[in-house]
């Protein structure tokens, strides 16, 4: 409720141009919003370029946000957008090949993963090919259906589920091989 | 489903590790961001004059308009610039009157008019023009020899010459005077002949100034309907082999272009022209001192109609802000009553003039119906208090600026009595309504409303009358939204 409070009186602060407000905003959103973009983008300029226009977005179209308790979700959308037009206008999204399933039976997945570091797996992510990046984050971080991230990029259901299937091969693949390195280091 | 439940774990395991992931090196971008929206802030504020510069231009078309037609009057136009003329002496009933019982022919009424008045003075003489034209314009046989020859019969028939014996003023004098007259008559003829109706266009609304970021003016069946061909791009682009990025781009800025967007159902475009068309009733209050003793006047319920040109931008969902033009003939019936002998009518509108023995009995009454041409120019807001997805219902209130193009006064037998040149060209009034609307088809709609307009300030330029017309309307149009 505080929370909510907050926010009201933040946005109608900023929607009435107050710099202190927005800047408040600003500090509020700006880490976890570098994330995004991070995720979405390899390279860190394309990152802070998308991470400043897509702030900038936010002040201009404020006075379009409804509802203040979806603040949160409005924000990240748009630096998912922003994140996904800038990928495309820079650098083209291309499928992988298919993957063998010789990955598959990488039973402790789990574990592996809550062994690694936060910032070991970021760099895994960004490390995907583009197409595969980009819907892995819509679908498994940021809570796209198929259908959805289908309609927003314009693919089939079928190529975005495809594009999941090699993401996550891919991922484990370099998880495991993460694993066996951390295993070889302790018994060295 | 073993494996889906893997996929899924796995998912979460991801999403649970980054989700709450916070990444440094913000610190710096601020600045950047605060000078971009500084000079938004900026942008904003100039974007202000630029649309009251695009009403100024809407006003200014309207006034150029309302003077074309005003130059030009459809009707009428010849008495009217007789009436000019001699707009010192009241408007005579009496030789409309005469007209209607007899219909005779205008060497007959010249006759007529020379037997009945003893002294020919110079206002007798116009007078006789006047009685010449009116019968003419009547009788529907108005032609320009024909009124050549009526200006030439002030020399040459009965009433012409008695003037010139009587009065020491020579007839070529008396032609001279006259000439202005006539060639007013023939100049406005002229301009009959090549008059011709003035269509107005409303100019679009300035992109640039008034487009919303973020919204581009689609709606969903024609996102639908270029789907498939986003479909093959993208599909295309996905493959390694190709490096066409075009198609990917559009497909990713559609997605950004949706953000923050929210206008729903099938009104969700934010500009819109509307023409309507209104049948009203006025009537007018008012309130006016000096009559002359006796005199008893009303002004009745009368028919008129509207033909409305509107367009505007949509604020949000609910609020819609609108301008245009609209033309509306107001017609006006004034009841006058004689109780006692006098025959000078001060009415709310000014003098009218009868001949005694111009009634049968002293609670005859005398009908004149005024009409009235406005072009208006209304500035208003509509508020959708109800919005569905096919359907709203709305209410508007607007301020009108009203120019008055032109205007007709008769009595009931059809007689024109010329212009009252008490009517204020320039009047302000208001309008309040209750309307809906439906979408029948993508970017279509049917609106009708119910409205009542008063006027704010009194019609006539004579500071001891007040009048104010109100008038009540039922309108149907459609709407077409871009």
């Amino acid at each position: 409720m505080i929370e909510l409070e907050t926010n009201n009186k933040l946005l109608e602060a900023c929607l009435k141009g107050d710099q202190k407000a927005r800047k408040k905003l600003y500090d509020l959103y700006a880490p976890q919003m570098m994330s995004v973009c991070y995720r979405y983008l390899k390279n860190d300029e394309a990152a802070k370029e998308v991470f400043q226009q897509a702030f900038f977005n936010v002040f201009k179209n404020l006075k379009q946000l409804k509802d203040p308790k979806t603040l949160s979700g409005w924000i990240k959308q748009i630096f998912v957008n922003a994140a996904l037009t800038n990928l495309n206008s820079k650098k083209r999204l291309y499928l992988i090949g298919e993957l063998s399933d010789a990955n598959n039976g990488f039973e402790n997945q789990n574990q592996a993963i809550d062994n690694l570091e936060v910032e070991v797996i970021m760099n895994m992510i960004e490390n995907l090919p583009a197409g595969c990046r980009t819907v892995f984050n819509m679908y498994a971080i940021d809570g796209y259906s198929h259908k959805e991230i289908a309609e927003h990029l314009g693919i089939s259901v079928g190529t975005s589920k495809s594009q999941l299937h090699d993401a996550r091969k891919m991922l484990q693949k370099w998880i495991r091989a993460n694993e066996n390195v951390q295993m070889k280091v302790k018994t060295q | 489903m073993r494996e889906e439940k893997k996929h899924k774990a796995f998912d979460k395991a991801i999403r649970e590790k980054i989700g709450n992931h916070v990444a440094s090196g913000t610190e710096g971008l601020w600045a950047a961001i605060e000078k971009n929206v500084a000079q938004l802030d900026a942008e904003k504020k100039k974007r202000r004059p630029g649309f009251y510069m695009w009403l100024g231009l809407i006003s200014i078309t309207g006034l150029i308009v309302g003077i074309y037609f005003y130059q030009f009057q459809p009707r009428n136009f010849i008495e009217d610039d007789i009436n000019s003329a001699q707009s010192a002496k009241p408007i005579s009933l009496y030789s409309t009157l005469n007209d209607s019982k007899h219909r005779e022919t205008e060497h007959e009424m010249v006759q007529a008019d020379s037997n009945n008045k003893s002294d020919s003075t110079e206002y007798e003489n116009k007078q006789f023009a006047q009685t010449n034209t009116q019968n003419m314009n009547f009788s529907n046989t108005v032609k320009k020899t024909d009124l050549n020859e009526a200006g030439n019969n002030n020399n040459t028939n009965a009433v012409g010459q008695k003037w010139a014996q009587e009065n020491e003023t020579s007839s070529a004098t008396n032609l001279a005077e006259n000439e202005p007259i006539i060639d007013a008559i023939e100049n406005v003829i002229d301009n009959k002949k090549g008059m011709k109706m003035a269509t107005v266009k409303a100019d679009s609304i300035d992109d640039n100034s008034m487009k919303t970021e973020g919204d581009d003016g689609l709606q969903n069946d024609d996102i639908a309907k270029e789907t498939p061909e986003i479909n093959d791009t993208i599909a295309m682009v996905l493959e390694p082999s190709n490096s066409d990025t075009l198609a990917t781009e559009q497909a990713i800025n559609r997605l950004a272009d949706t953000t923050a967007i929210d206008i729903p159902g099938k009104f969700k475009r934010i500009k819109y022209i509307e023409l309507a068309a209104q049948s009203i009733r006025t009537s007018a209050f008012y309130k006016n001192n000096g009559l002359a003793t006796g005199q008893n006047e009303e002004i009745e319920l009368a028919d008129g109609f509207g033909l409305h040109a509107q367009f505007g931008i949509k604020i949000n969902k609910r609020i819609e802000l609108f301008t245009g033009l609209n033309f509306e003939k107001t017609e006006l019936e004034q009841r006058l009553r004689t109780e006692v002998d006098n025959f000078d009518f001060q009415t709310a509108f000014g003098e009218v003039h009868i001949e005694e023995g111009e009634y049968q009995d002293e609670d005859d009454f005398f009908y004149v119906e005024r009409y009235f041409y406005y072009l208006e120019m209304p500035i208003g807001i509509r508020y959708n208090f109800i919005a569905r997805d096919k359907w709203l219902l709305n209410l508007k209130g607007d301020l009108l600026i009203n120019y008055l193009m032109n205007q007709s006064n008769r009595n009931e037998s059809y007689i024109s009595l010329g212009n009252q040149t008490t009517i204020l060209p320039l009047t302000f009034s208001f309008g309040l309504g209750i309307g809906t609307q439906y979408n029948f088809k993508s970017g279509f709609s049917i609106v009708s409303d119910f409205r009542y307009s008063l006027m704010l300030n009194s019609i006539s330029s004579d500071e001891n009358v007040v009048i104010k017309p109100y008038s009540i309307g039922v309108g149907l149009g459609i709407k077409k939204y871009f």
